[in-house]
Formats: C-alpha cells, sequence, structure tokens
C-alpha cells in the first residue's frame, strides 16, 4: 500500500464497492481504480482483497456477474448491482452515518 | 446471507465445481492481463509490466485461493479434498496403513469395551428412585445385624427417611416351574418401597408393621415368573416354599440388580422375613440381616455417619452385653456396595491400563507419522510453492490424520462390541450388572471423544516440531534422504526420542503389573492350603426330607448320614469319604457363644474372637488331609455321650499359647456344653484362598443337634471329575435327601481365581501388546535413524571406523533415551504396585524379582530393537552409501 492511501476500516469495503459501482456494470480492475477515483486515492483495494469480496458478496445475493469484453477487447467478469445489493446499500450507508457522527461527536467533546 | 442462497451457493461450489473453478481461472488471469495493459499503457515492456503485476497481485495462484476460501462451502469442499487425498495417501502405502489402522483399532477398541464395562459396572446410576440416597450399612467388626438394632438406629437417629433389611434364604421351592432349590430373600415390609423397586404387576406386602407376620405372600423376578409360564394374570398363582403355599403377589421388573447384593445369589423370589420360621424379628441376638437405608434428602453421608455412630453408641450403653465398645457402623453407597470395592480398583485400573495402552499405540503412531512427514518435506514445500499457507497445510494434516483415526476407530468401536458381547456372556467374569454391558450411544460418544483426542495428539507434534526449515531448502533437499538440513531432522529426531523413551516408560509399567498379577494367581493356586485339594470331589446335600419337613429327628438324621456315606465308600475309585457340614474354602460361617477353661468369662458377653465352628463325620480329617499334630481324632464312638471337640493350631495358640491343648476345656455355644479337647490339627484356608486361616473348632456331627446341611467329601483315586456322575447318581437314589451340586475342589478353586485369573490375562495380554509396541517403536525409530545417518556413517566407515565402534556408537547414543525411559517407568511401576496392592495377592514376596524381571526383558528388547538395524548400519558398504547422493 502506497503513501497517503489509508488502511481500510473492518468491514467497510462492501458498503465501498456497492457504492462505487453505482448502476453501472465494472470488472474487477475498472471497480478497483473507480473506488480509487471515488476516495480520491485514499483507499487503494487489492485484488487479494477486492476479489474474494466479489465472489462473497455475489454468494450473498448482493451482486450479480456476466461476461463481457473490456474496453480494450478483452473478456473480463462485470458484475452488476442487484436489488437486494440496492437494499444492502441503503441499511450499510444508515449504519455507517450512524457510527461516523457519533465518533465525529466524541471526537468534538471537550 | 440468508440460508437459501447460502445452501445453493454451498451445492454451486461443490457440484458446478469445474464452471467455477474455469470460471475464476478466467476472471483472475484477465485480470492480470488487464492490469499489465494498464502498464504497458503508462510506457512499460511487456516484460516489466508482467513482472510488476506479478508483484503487485502477489501470485495469481495465491489470490485464486484466497477468492476460493471466501466462497461458501469453501470448507465442505476442501475437507472433501482433503478426505480424498487422506484416503489416496493410505492406499498408496498400504503398510503404513494397515499398521496405523490396527494400532488404532486395538488401542481403541480395548479401552472402549473396557470403559463400556466400567460404566455398566461401576458409574451406571442403579435402576431405583433417587438411588444416589441410598446406602448400605456395614459394621466393624461384623455386619450382619437384627431386627431390634435396625429399629433402634431407625429411632435414634434422623438422617434416614427408612432403613430395611434382607437376608438370603435357600429354600425348596415346588411351582409350574419344577421342583428344586430356589435362591430367594426375606425382606422387611418396607424394603421394596424403599429402593423403589418397580412392580410389573400386582402390590407390594401387605404392610402389617410387624415383621413376624408373612401372610404366604411371594414376590418373584420377572425371569422367575417367565419360567412359571409368564402371563399378566396372578389369579390362582400359588408356589411351595419348604412345603408351604405362597400367593403369588407380585413381579418385580426386571433389570433391578438384585442378584448382585451381599449374600444375595440370583434371587428369584422375595417373600417377607417372617416366613422363615428360623429367623427371629424380635430377637437382638438373631443378628442375621443386611440393611439398605435411605438418606433423608440433603442429608450428606458424613452426617449420617455422625448421627448412627451416636445412636449405637447409646445402645452400646443400654445393652453393653450384646454389643462390644468396639462396634461401629459404617455407610457405603449402594452403588459401590453393590460392585464391590475390589471390583472396583481391578476395572479402574486395567482402564488405566487400556488407557496407557492407548497412549503407547499413539507414541507408536506418531513416530510413524514423523518420519512419513520427513519423507513429504518436499511435497509440503511444493504446496506451499502453489499457493498453501501454513493453515491450509496444517489442516490438510489434521484431515488426513482424522481420516486415518475415523477408519480406524470404526474398526475399534466393532471390535469393542464384540468384546463387550464376549465379555457379558462369559461365565468366567463374575462382575456385577455386567450383563448390562453394552455399546450404545454413550459409549459410541466416548470413543468418539477419545478418537478426537488422538487425532490432536497424533497431529500436534509433528505441527510443533516439523515446518520449521526453510522452504527452500526442503526444496532443494528434494527426494535425497541425506540430513542436509540439520535443524528439522534432528528436531523430529529428538522428539520420536523423547516419544520411544516414554513407550519404553509406560510398557515398563505394564509388564511389571502383568507380572504381579500372573505372580499373585500363582501363589493363591500353589500356597499351603493345609489340606490337599487334589482328587477331592465333593457334594453338598440337605438330609432334610419331604417326609420331614416341620421336625427333624437327629437319630433319623445321623442313620441317613452314615447310610449314605457307606453307599458312597463302596463307589469303585473312592479311597476315604466323610461329611462336614462345610468343606474347606467354603465361606459358610457358623459362630457360637464360645470360651474356654482359662478365660470363661469370655461366655458372659458377645465374644469377637469366637471361632469358627465345623460339625465333621470320623474320617474328616484323613479325608481332606488335614494334618493331625496331637491327640487323636474323632471316632464312631463320639457321639455325645462325653462332649469331646478337636481344636485347629491357631485356637490352640489363641486360647492356651505354648501349651498341649489336649485335655483343656472349651463350651460352645454349638453344643450348650463344655467339652473335652482331644486333638489338635492343622490350620486350613476355610474361608477362601485369599483369607488365612482363623481359629477353628471342629465338633462331632453326632454330638447334640446334628446338622442337616452336610458336605459330603470324597478322596478319590483318579480324577474325581469322572466320578461327578456316578456319585450324583446313587446319591439321587436316596429318595430323603436333596443335592445342591458336586464339584471337584480344583473346579471350586478355578472358579475363585477366575476373575483375577481373568484379569491376569486381560493385564498379561497388555503388558505384552506394550512390551511389543514398545519394541517395534524403538526398532522402527532406528532404522530410520540409520536410514538418514547412512552418510554419516558412510564417512565414519570410509575414514576408518570400526564396525564394532560403530554399533557401539548407536547403542550408547539410544542407551542416553532408553535409560532415563527405564527409569521412569521404574518409578511409575512402584508406584503403580503401590496404588493396587490391594490387588496383588502376597505379591511383596516377589515385588523386587518382579520388577528385577521386567527390567531385564525391557532392556533385551530395547537393546534388540537398536542392535539389529544397527548392525545393520554398520555392515553398510561406505563406497556405495557416499556414492548414492
Amino acid at each position: 500500500m502506497g503513501e497517503g492511501q489509508t488502511h481500510l476500516l473492518q468491514g467497510t469495503l462492501d458498503l465501498l464497492i456497492l457504492k462505487a459501482i453505482g448502476d453501472s456494470e465494472f470488472h474487477g480492475l475498472g471497480l478497483s481504480r473507480r473506488i480509487e477515483q471515488i476516495t480520491q486515492g485514499t483507499f487503494c483495494v487489492k485484488p487479494g482483497s477486492l476479489f474474494p469480496a466479489l465472489h462473497r458478496m455475489e454468494e450473498a445475493g448482493w451482486l450479480t456477474s456476466f461476461w463481457g469484453n473490456s474496453e480494450n477487447n478483452r473478456r473480463a467478469k462485470f458484475y452488476r448491482r442487484t436489488k437486494a445489493g440496492h437494499r444492502q446499500l441503503g441499511t450499510e450507508t444508515e449504519e455507517w452515518t450512524t457510527i461516523a457522527q457519533a465518533i465525529a461527536s466524541a471526537l468534538k467533546s471537550t | 446471507m440468508n440460508g437459501w442462497r447460502r445452501i445453493r451457493a454451498v451445492f454451486s461450489t461443490l457440484w458446478d465445481k469445474r464452471e467455477v473453478e474455469n470460471d475464476l481461472d478466467a476472471e483472475i488471469s484477465a485480470f492480470g492481463e488487464m492490469l499489465a495493459d494498464e502498464k504497458m499503457a503508462k510506457g512499460m515492456t511487456e516484460k516489466e509490466a508482467r513482472r510488476s503485476t506479478l508483484a503487485e497481485v502477489g501470485g495469481l495462484e495465491q489470490l485464486k485461493q484466497a477468492v476460493r476460501d471466501e466462497r461458501a462451502g469453501s470448507g465442505v469442499e476442501q475437507l472433501w479434498q482433503d478426505v480424498r487425498f487422506g484416503v489416496r495417501q493410505l492406499r498408496r502405502s498400504p503398510g503404513f496403513a494397515i499398521t496405523g489402522l490396527l494400532i488404532i483399532a486395538i488401542g481403541l477398541g480395548l479401552t472402549t469395551a473396557m470403559y463400556s464395562i466400567v460404566y455398566a459396572v461401576i458409574l451406571k446410576p442403579l435402576p431405583f428412585a433417587h438411588p444416589e440416597r441410598l446406602v448400605a450399612v456395614e459394621a466393624k467388626p461384623w455386619k450382619p445385624f437384627s431386627l431390634p438394632t435396625i429399629a433402634d438406629w431407625m429411632n435414634g437417629s434422623r438422617a434416614f427417611e427408612s432403613m430395611s433389611a434382607y437376608t438370603g434364604w435357600s429354600p425348596r421351592i415346588e411351582s409350574s416351574a419344577g421342583v428344586g432349590r430356589v435362591n430367594a430373600v426375606l425382606v422387611s415390609q418396607n424394603f421394596l418401597s424403599e429402593l423403589g423397586l418397580p412392580l410389573r404387576l400386582g402390590h407390594d406386602f401387605t404392610q402389617s408393621g410387624n415383621e413376624k407376620d408373612c401372610f404366604g405372600q411371594a414376590i418373584v423376578t420377572e425371569r422367575y415368573w417367565q419360567r412359571m409360564g409368564g402371563g399378566n394374570a396372578l389369579v390362582r398363582r400359588t408356589l411351595q416354599l419348604d412345603y408351604q403355599t405362597y400367593t403369588v403377589i407380585g413381579v418385580v421388573a426386571s433389570r433391578a440388580p438384585l442378584e448382585d447384593m451381599d449374600g444375595l445369589d440370583q434371587p428369584s423370589i422375595l417373600t417377607p422375613i417372617g416366613c422363615d420360621p428360623a429367623k427371629h424379628p424380635d430377637r437382638r441376638g438373631d443378628g442375621s440381616f443386611q440393611v439398605v437405608a435411605r438418606l433423608r434428602p440433603g442429608v450428606s453421608m458424613g452426617n449420617a455417619l455422625e448421627e448412627l455412630s451416636l445412636a449405637q453408641k447409646n445402645l452400646a450403653g443400654t445393652y453393653p452385653r450384646e454389643y462390644p465398645a468396639e462396634f461401629s457402623p459404617v455407610l457405603i453407597p449402594l452403588n459401590d456396595f453393590i460392585s464391590g470395592t475390589e471390583n472396583r480398583s481391578a476395572l479402574l485400573a486395567t482402564l488405566t491400563a487400556c488407557g496407557m495402552l492407548l497412549l503407547i499405540s499413539c507414541a507408536n503412531l506418531t513416530n510413524l507419522l514423523l518420519a512419513r512427514d520427513m519423507r513429504r518435506r518436499s511435497e509440503f514445500a511444493l504446496r506451499t510453492m502453489l499457493g498453501a499457507g501454513p493453515l491450509r497445510i496444517f489442516r490438510q494434516v489434521l484431515t488426513e490424520n482424522a481420516t486415518l483415526v475415523a477408519l480406524g476407530s470404526i474398526l475399534g468401536i466393532m471390535l469393542a462390541s464384540v468384546l463387550v458381547r464376549l465379555a457379558s456372556r462369559s461365565k468366567l467374569m463374575n462382575l456385577p450388572r455386567l450383563n448390562e454391558a453394552s455399546v450404545d450411544l454413550r459409549v459410541v460418544m466416548f470413543a468418539v471423544a477419545l478418537s478426537s483426542v488422538i487425532v490432536i495428539l497424533l497431529t500436534i507434534l509433528p505441527a510443533l516440531r516439523g515446518r520449521r526449515t526453510g522452504l527452500t531448502e526442503d526444496l532443494r533437499s528434494g527426494s535425497s534422504s541425506s540430513s542436509s538440513t540439520p535443524r528439522g531432522p534432528r528436531g523430529l529426531r529428538r522428539a520420536g526420542h523423547l516419544l520411544v523413551a516414554a513407550q519404553v516408560a509406560m510398557a515398563f509399567v505394564l509388564v511389571a503389573v502383568s507380572g504381579w498379577m500372573v505372580s499373585s494367581v500363582y501363589i493363591l493356586l500353589h500356597q499351603p492350603l493345609g489340606f490337599d485339594p487334589d482328587h477331592l470331589l465333593f457334594a453338598s446335600t440337605d438330609l432334610r426330607g419331604p417326609e420331614h419337613s416341620a421336625s427333624i429327628d437327629p437319630a433319623v438324621t445321623m442313620a441317613k448320614l452314615r447310610k449314605i456315606l457307606s453307599d458312597v465308600s463302596r463307589i469303585p475309585g473312592v479311597a476315604e469319604v466323610a461329611a462336614a457340614n462345610d468343606k474347606p474354602l467354603g465361606g459358610r460361617v457358623n459362630q457360637y457363644g464360645f470360651c474356654s477353661d482359662v478365660h470363661p468369662e469370655d461366655c458372659q458377653r458377645a465374644n469377637p474372637n469366637a471361632p469358627d465352628v465345623f460339625a465333621v463325620t470320623p474320617r474328616y480329617f484323613d479325608t481332606v488331609s488335614q494334618m493331625l499334630f496331637r491327640g487323636r481324632a474323632f471316632n464312631d464312638a463320639d457321639d455325645g455321650k462325653d462332649h469331646v471337640a478337636i481344636v485347629n493350631r491357631a485356637l490352640a495358640q489363641q486360647q492356651w499359647p505354648g501349651e498341649n491343648p489336649v485335655g483343656h476345656r472349651i463350651f460352645s455355644g454349638g453344643l450348650n456344653a463344655w467339652a473335652t479337647v482331644v486333638g489338635e490339627v492343622g490350620d486350613v484356608r476355610s474361608y477362601s484362598l485369599e483369607r488365612a486361616p482363623i481359629p477353628n473348632l471342629y465338633l462331632p456331627e453326632a454330638d447334640g443337634r446334628p446338622d442337616t446341611s452336610m458336605t459330603i467329601m470324597l478322596r478319590t483315586v483318579g480324577d474325581p471329575s469322572e466320578l461327578d456322575e456316578t456319585v450324583r447318581r446313587i446319591l439321587r437314589e436316596d429318595a430323603g435327601i436333596t443335592v445342591r451340586y458336586v464339584e471337584s475342589m480344583p473346579e471350586l478353586m478355578a472358579h475363585a481365581v477366575a476373575i483375577r485369573r481373568f484379569f491376569m490375562w486381560v493385564v498379561a495380554a497388555f503388558g505384552g501388546l506394550a512390551l511389543g509396541l514398545a519394541t517395534l517403536g524403538t526398532y522402527a525409530l532406528i532404522t530410520y535413524e540409520v536410514s538418514v545417518r547412512e552418510r554419516e556413517i558412510g564417512i565414519r566407515l570410509a575414514l576408518g571406523s570400526q564396525r564394532r565402534a560403530i554399533l557401539a556408537l548407536l547403542i550408547g547414543q539410544e542407551a542416553q533415551w532408553i535409560a532415563p525411559g527405564l527409569a521412569a517407568g521404574l518409578l511409575g511401576a512402584v508406584l503403580a504396585g503401590y496404588l493396587l496392592r490391594a490387588e496383588f495377592y502376597h505379591a511383596s514376596a516377589a515385588s523386587a524379582l518382579v520388577l528385577g524381571v521386567t527390567f531385564g526383558l525391557l532392556t533385551v528388547s530395547a537393546l534388540a530393537a537398536v542392535a539389529i538395524p544397527g548392525r545393520r548400519a554398520s555392515l553398510l558398504d561406505p563406497s556405495e552409501t557416499l556414492r548414492r547422493d
């Protein structure tokens, strides 16, 4: 992990993936770059974390996958968010907001 | 993740495996390509891009594995994979597989079988209501109690909910099941309700509150009920006991371990105490009852005993003539009382021996596994290269071992169920409740738990020892067996040596214990008994006939006895005939008030030193070959006109130490008169093989009221069992008597040591197995050691070392490990001998000898186990071993 990058908080990877994927579709590398982009380079998700997470989430029914062609015409596996994934994003966002506010208020006190 | 999705995912992982795997493969490699593409777009050459990609990802195989691990069902998938691999491994080396399976099957099978027996005999709760509150009451110095004593105990303490009394009875029975003698129990009226014995049919005895009442009521056991014809109706079912008619009022559900309570021998009938006219429920002197008590809820044994002792103290104050000052009651949990303390310790000792044997087996197997792991080091290294983490490899080894142990355990459980079935059917093992032993769910659970422990034991040591060396070293050393990586193999070998030392120590203990068991049985059977058991046949008879059921005429009894003796003496092959009210080693006790002319005051009180009294006919001492030291034996003139008696040496020493007893006078309650001592005979073991001779008094059968329960003793010329049938036939022709059983003395002695002999065989088998396993383990280790050190030995030989010196070197190095093992074993054996001293009969005499022999045996076998591979090593051709690598 390069400089200026932060360790991913435990349990936030799923949230990031669900958010990053939005309503479009990505292959693994694309998604990795997308996450880098939307977090302004703070998080760089390594393939060793990304791919297991993608497979796990697919099994959970939050993502579906299909084979397609990449921008350079390579066959790649693309992921898309499902309805369940969308719902999950809602839940996780809520949770995250609660935590973030709680932490923020805790830090602001005194 | 919801359940259904998860299940589907597991199935897709397992069933669409190939597809899933191809998918993953394509996905990951596409990812790699795209990453490289990206890098090349930034200006890297293709080669640089590929290398940089690999560095960033850290290996595509590892990545795939990480994904696989994450997938649901990956655990099941890997487990299945490992199990199949484990089975393949076993099939690839069938020698190892068969050895391993057998070691586990035997070790686990024996331990499981023993556990199942121990559970049934000792641990299983009695089938009574709240069995934990039931206690047996015993007392020192003597046990059976009278009913008034029991009633006073009950009134004098508050710790007991109830106390009931019982005693054995063997009347003649006549019922729809036939005519014969039956084992019955006389019980107090509250006996069944106190125990909470369930009745299958009918009702309890009439509770009149007076133990003298009989009401002609009988309750039969379910087994006897079946013999009587069974059925569900009690209407008009009667039977006769000693020519009195009884109504069957109930049937006790089976499985109640009544048969194993002290003094009872598989009773079929229960009747109230009042039914036996020979018992006197109201007399404080009629101490013939055993006691089972039920504690009140929440009362501890200690409190109960305290109260009972106090009650007894008060009682002794009120009746000083009835109870000696030292008389004190003892409480024993009924479960322990029924299993018997001797059986208890013998069984637990055998279970411990099983456990030790199992440990030895595990140590042995661990050694085998360590050696095999050494050979598989390069395989493990390769797996690590291909992406398996240390945990994954550990899991693989764990699964392989678990597969081996699971297969072995299945065999073991099968073996256990066969063994338990054999043991519970065997007549040899006369253990209480043994017939309840079976390999049931609980026992299988025990075996499963045990095998899990075995798997952990087998896996942990190699796991701790084996994974320390660098990967490259292992790969480089490849298939070569030389010790080019000194740290790992030496660590492994040290573990192996420790295991061998532990095996030697445990084998020492087992061999020593089996040696003591063997010497116990030998001494028991070969000690001086005071009589000659060979060629001795005896027939137990009842001289009361049908026509003399109520009143017995002494003259008629004597006439019958004389006729039998003369009939039997005419059988060809019979050298001597006599009769006594009990045979030697018989265990029947007749004690009466007693005193001698030097201590006449002994007759005024209960005398705990009173001798056992035997009624014998003339020629008795000749027949059993009991030594006559002084005076004369009885003859036909001793018919009660002048009271005469014969004492044994122990009684003479007790009463008239250093004097000639002949001419002294004694008083015996058996005669209710004073008698003159006319002879002194040797001491015999009258109770049992284990029990040393005690003072005995012999009176002529013809004096006073003759005993009607007589044992006819015959000394035969040839094998006594050949005359068995003839004697039986002749006695049966005599319609006036009942024959109970005919047996030869050697048979009786064999029965008496049967259980000891059984344990002896079990322990000896264990000792032998342990010795064999330990020797085999040592041999395997040294063989392996030598194979690893071939190169070193080759160099030594090439540099001019003598072959003898090589052997000495090997033996010397091994001795460093085996000697501490032997020392630890010696220590363990001494400790075991101390703990088990109750099991060994006169073992102290043989103690040092057994330890010495054990030491020699183990040393010799260990040396042989070292010397054989050592010699082979010293015969190596250096030019060949050095060229091999």
